[in-house]
């Protein structure tokens, strides 16, 4: 296929103008060497045929010569001359001119005697210029031609006596005009007569007449008028071709070449400087439809550059607004993650020391929950106005979630990060809340790692992980609500920072490999009956790898589904392996995301079957069950109508509202072991537990206590109205469940 | 008496063509004229042979001529046609006005006589002669000149005569005429002559001899005649206009006897040959009643 290539407009044109010019001249040039063929042709012709008119014209004239001549040595008076001569001179003289018989065109007749005489040369001798001389040649026709002006014909019929045919009595002899006779008897319409000439003088035979007679045809008048006009013709419509060719290129330049290059120049501008205002050209064009293009492209022009003004504008404020949270007006998480990955790409040039803190307000859902979105939102916007008048100006604010702020640090000591963050926590805990009508003491929790400048850049990128879990450690300490992941060493970073735990993590959420269940007795106060929650461990050749890192990890990495599947594939494993012996219950774990997933009855419909042998308790965190109440409602009463039990997890340890316990679809609560510690405090809070306790144990629910560690927790327990209890005091997590001794 | 005598030696050296029933003759029939021919168709021998001669410069061809021989021979009569030779050879053309004549009229009488005698040495004793025109004034001159016995009548038709004024004949050509005859080899001229206007090239000699036939000598020559003589003229001949009508009358006045056909031209054409011919009929059975 062939691949077309553009051309410009003004080659195009002259290409096509060329090109038709050159057919033209083709044509015309055709037609002239035609017309020089055809005009050839006829002269040719002409000659051909004036040669075939030359020579019929001859045979008549010289046939009607030679009827004359007949007639005339028929003639009464030719024969009484002959035989009575006498008066020859005067018959030859007044009469034979006047007699029909005599032709315009003779010269001369003569009568000769049978012997060749002339009959009057004797009377008056004659010259030669008539052509007939005094004696008869022996030749009857010739030609005499006698330069310049008589070229004659000679013909010559001798006269029998009338009485004797055979009787010779003279002869007649003529002498004609030749070119007068051949006139006479003919018309010429392809000789040109006035050219006919002999080429040599003398007398000429007949048989000589081919040789010596040249001739030239008429010029057709008709056929060269017609080459006069071809040639005109052609010359005149080159002439007029060229010229129009001109003017068609001038008036096709003038609407369209000059339209299109102007056009296509005032393009190439636009493309050039696309965020330029450009002027049209200000030349107006002849069509009308170039003109319109012009200002529909001045005009479409003018709209894309304000358009893309606008959308500058536009860009900026919604540059901005992504940007910037619209609640607090500070920055918010898009603009943090900007912030923090141009941090680490520069960090690898110009390397700094990164501090990285967060902070967020604790028991933040449950303040929101009590008081309403409303109040919350007041919360969060007093805490961020708190935090922009505690930072240095300039240091920017970031809102990475609901209550969760962050201030990315460069060039600060760590003493200066602890220092301002002790100062943002005094702000924040100075600031009067109560005018938000919240009667609540809101504390807030502030997490901070550190990288100095000389540690690669790998290390700047588990920062924000380390802070997180600083965070969980200061919102989990009842003394310091600002904790510094830098000065620790612990099991946490390390569980963060080794890549070999962390692959084994991530191996076991993706294959279920190492996973293994620990349980741990939870014995029932009155009937001392036990069941086990399962407490998962991942194994290796080494170490046991603990929940703590593990769901660290998991957390991080967003696989809290994939690892409880795995999870409830290990506890249906050993359900079938019978680690758990027929009637022994057993509880497991599952995450706030497993827990609104749809498919989750899906999951435990293989542990249907175990039902009849073991009671099994799906444990929930509070979190999940208060966000999404209605959706987990739905499934939990679900999986209770088959037969499992439910147990809300770490009761006591977050923001439990009061409010749900009436409704909660579960049928066990288990207390944080915050709660039962506390037990061991001032009688206060004891009472209050006790309270709680006693509440939960009216509303129907077994209720179970964490952290019995000591005889002492176990009394507490019995006395605030625990009906089963867990903790090392009745054994430590084990992979085969041992059931503990009397402990009721 | 030269004349008479020549006559007599051609009529034994005159060598006749073949004499069938319709023949051209070649005949010398004078000793100063060339070969001459004539038109001889054989008819009935007990009727008259009839000679009929043209008019001026014709020839036996002339249709009038013809015409009645034809019907003649149709009748039963034996007719002959003779061309006078005017000097010509054989001739068989009429002679124009500007032909070169030579001839005189005496050769013609000669010519005429040879063809009387021709008629006779062919057995033919009882000749009517019958002319047209100038042909009947010669006739005339040569009966005047010399009746033979065979000659039994004389038809003249459109009889005139070649002198006179009133013909055009300019007395100046006369004078000419008659100086050149006095000087040897005195070239031919153009003369008034008949219908010949200023055309008519001729002799002296020749011109000047036939002028001696005028009006009076026709007349008189009528009266002279000693056979039964016939005139039948035209009443619508054009020579009138030159002659008079009263040409008419003088012919009446003669002895001949005049016949007049009612609108006839000078040829006798169309419907009036008919006429002419049943004329000339009644004419020849009026002789041959005679001479039985």
């Amino acid at each position: 296929m062939i691949k077309l290539r553009s051309m410009p407009a003004t080659h195009t044109l002259l290409t096509l103008t060329l090109l038709g010019i050159s057919v033209l001249l083709a044509i015309n040039l055709t037609l002239y060497f035609k017309g020089q063929t055809v005009q050839r042709e006829v002269h040719a012709n002409a000659e051909i045929e004036a040669q075939k008119e030359l020579f019929a014209a001859i045979d008549n004239t010289l046939q009607m010569i030679d009827l004359q001549l007949t007639k005339l040595t028929e003639w009464d008076e030719v024969h009484q001359q002959l035989q009575q001569p006498s008066y020859y001179f005067y018959w030859r003289d007044q009469r034979i001119k006047e007699s029909l018989y005599y032709q315009t065109y003779y010269e001369q007749l003569e009568l000769y005697s049978a012997d060749k005489f002339k009959l009057s040369h004797l009377k008056k001798p004659s010259g030669t210029v008539s052509g007939l001389t005094d004696t008869l040649p022996n030749v009857s026709r010739f030609f005499l031609i006698q330069p310049p002006n008589k070229d004659l014909f000679i013909a010559i019929k001798p006269v029998y006596d009338r009485a004797q045919p055979h009787g010779l009595l003279g002869y007649v002899a003529i002498s004609v005009d030749f070119y007068t006779a051949l006139r006479h008897h003919n018309q010429f319409y392809y000789l040109n007569i006035q050219e006919l000439h002999f080429n040599r003088s003398g007398l000429i035979q007949m048989h000589q007449l081919n040789e010596v007679l040249e001739f030239k045809a008429i010029s057709n008048p008709v056929s060269d008028h017609l080459w006069q006009l071809i040639q005109q013709f052609v010359f005149q419509l080159s002439a007029f071709s060229l010229f129009a060719a001109l003017i068609i290129i001038w008036v096709l330049t003038l609407l369209f070449i000059w339209p299109l290059r102007s056009l296509s120049h005032y393009l190439s501008r636009l493309r050039e400087q696309p965020n330029q205002t450009i002027t049209a050209p200000k030349h107006t064009f002849i069509i009308e439809e170039f003109e319109s293009l012009k200002n529909q492209l001045a005009d479409y022009h003018q709209a894309l550059i304000q358009a893309q003004t606008d959308l500058n504008e536009k860009n900026t404020q919604l540059w901005q607004l992504s940007r910037q949270d619209p609640l607090t007006n500070v920055l918010n998480r898009r603009a943090f993650d900007e912030a923090w990955k141009t941090l680490l790409q520069n960090h690898v040039e110009t390397p700094n020391n990164v501090g990285y803190l967060i902070l967020d307000c604790d028991h933040f859902k449950a303040l929101n929950d009590s008081y309403g979105h409303q109040t919350g939102d007041e919360i969060i916007k007093a805490a961020a106005k708190t935090l922009q008048h505690s930072l240095p100006k300039g240091l920017p604010l970031y809102r990475i979630g609901g209550d969760e702020f962050a201030i990315l640090l460069k060039d600060y000591t760590p003493n200066q990060i602890e220092q301002l963050a002790q100062k943002c926590l005094a702000d924040l805990l100075a600031y009067p809340f109560q005018q938000l009508d919240v009667k609540e003491k809101i504390c807030f929790s502030i997490g901070i790692s550190y990288a100095n400048k000389k540690q690669p850049v790998e290390h700047l990128a588990v920062l924000p992980r380390q802070a997180d879990i600083s965070m969980y450690k200061a919102k989990h300490s009842p003394h310091s609500k600002i904790h510094f992941y830098q000065h620790e060493v612990d099991t946490d970073s390390q569980s963060l920072v080794s890549s070999q735990i962390l692959n084994q993590v991530l191996a076991a959420a993706h294959t279920g490999h190492g996973v293994c269940l620990h349980y741990q007795p939870i014995c029932n106060l009155v009937s001392n009956e036990c069941y086990f929650e399962a407490l998962v461990r991942l194994t290796n050749e080494q170490q046991l790898i603990y929940p703590l890192d593990i769901f660290t990890i998991i957390a991080h990495h967003r696989l809290e589904v994939e690892f409880d599947q795995k999870v409830l594939k290990q506890l249906l494993q050993d359900l079938r392996n019978q680690v758990l012996k027929p009637g022994q219950g057993v509880s497991v774990n599952l995450s706030g995301k497993t827990l609104l997933q749809p498919f989750l009855v899906d999951l435990f419909e293989p542990f249907l079957p175990f039902l009849t042998q073991h009671k099994i308790v799906i444990e929930i965190t509070e979190t999940v069950l208060i966000d999404h109440f209605n959706e987990v409602s739905f499934t939990l009463n679900k999986l209770r109508r088959q037969g499992f039990l439910i147990a809300l997890d770490d009761f006591g340890s977050g923001y439990s509202s009061i409010r749900y316990l009436a409704h909660m679809p579960v049928d066990i609560i288990k207390f944080d072991l915050s709660l039962t510690h506390a037990l061991n405090s001032d009688d206060k809070t004891k009472h209050i537990i006790e309270a709680t306790a006693n509440m939960i144990r009216q509303a129907g629910y077994e209720l179970v206590m964490e952290g019995i560690e000591t005889p002492l927790l176990l009394n507490l327990a019995k006395q605030a109205g625990a009906t089963y209890i867990q903790g090392y005091l009745m054994g430590k997590p084990n992979i085969q469940p041992q059931t503990p001794g009397l402990v009721a | 008496m030269w004349l008479r005598i020549s006559i007599m030696c051609l009529t034994f050296i005159a060598v006749p063509a073949q004499s069938n029933k319709n023949d051209i003759i070649h005949f010398q029939a004078s000793a100063d004229s060339p070969l001459a021919q004539a038109r001889y168709i054989k008819g009935d021998p007990n009727k008259p042979t009839v000679l009929i001669l043209h008019g001026f410069l014709a020839t036996h061809h002339f249709s009038t001529v013809q015409t009645m021989q034809d019907q003649l021979s149709f009748d039963g009569y034996t007719s002959l046609t003779p061309t006078l030779t005017l000097q010509v050879p054989l001739r068989n053309q009429s002679l124009n006005c500007n032909s070169l004549h030579t001839h005189t009229l005496q050769q013609d009488l000669n010519e005429i006589q040879g063809w009387i005698k021709w008629l006779e040495n062919h057995g033919h004793q009882h000749i009517v002669l019958i002319g047209h025109s100038s042909g009947s004034q010669q006739l005339l001159e040569a009966l005047i000149q010399h009746t033979p016995a065979s000659i039994k009548a004389l038809i003249s038709t459109s009889l005139f005569y070649l002198n006179g004024e009133e013909l055009g004949i300019r007395q100046q050509d006369l004078q000419i005429a008659h100086q050149q005859l006095k000087q040897p080899h005195a070239e031919p001229q153009k003369f008034n002559f008949l219908y010949c206007q200023q055309d008519y090239l001729a002799t002296a000699e020749s011109y000047v001899s036939y002028l001696v036939i005028n009006r009076q000598r026709v007349i008189q020559q009528l009266n002279q005649l000693k056979l039964p003589s016939y005139t039948i003229m035209g009443s619508a001949d054009s020579r009138y206009q030159l002659v008079g009508k009263e040409w008419l009358g003088e012919l009446a006045k003669t002895t001949t006897n005049l016949i007049t056909i009612e609108g006839a031209n000078h040829f006798f054409a169309h419907q009036h040959e008919a006429t002419l011919h049943q004329q000339i009929q009644q004419i020849l059975v009026g002789l041959e009643a005679a001479h039985d």
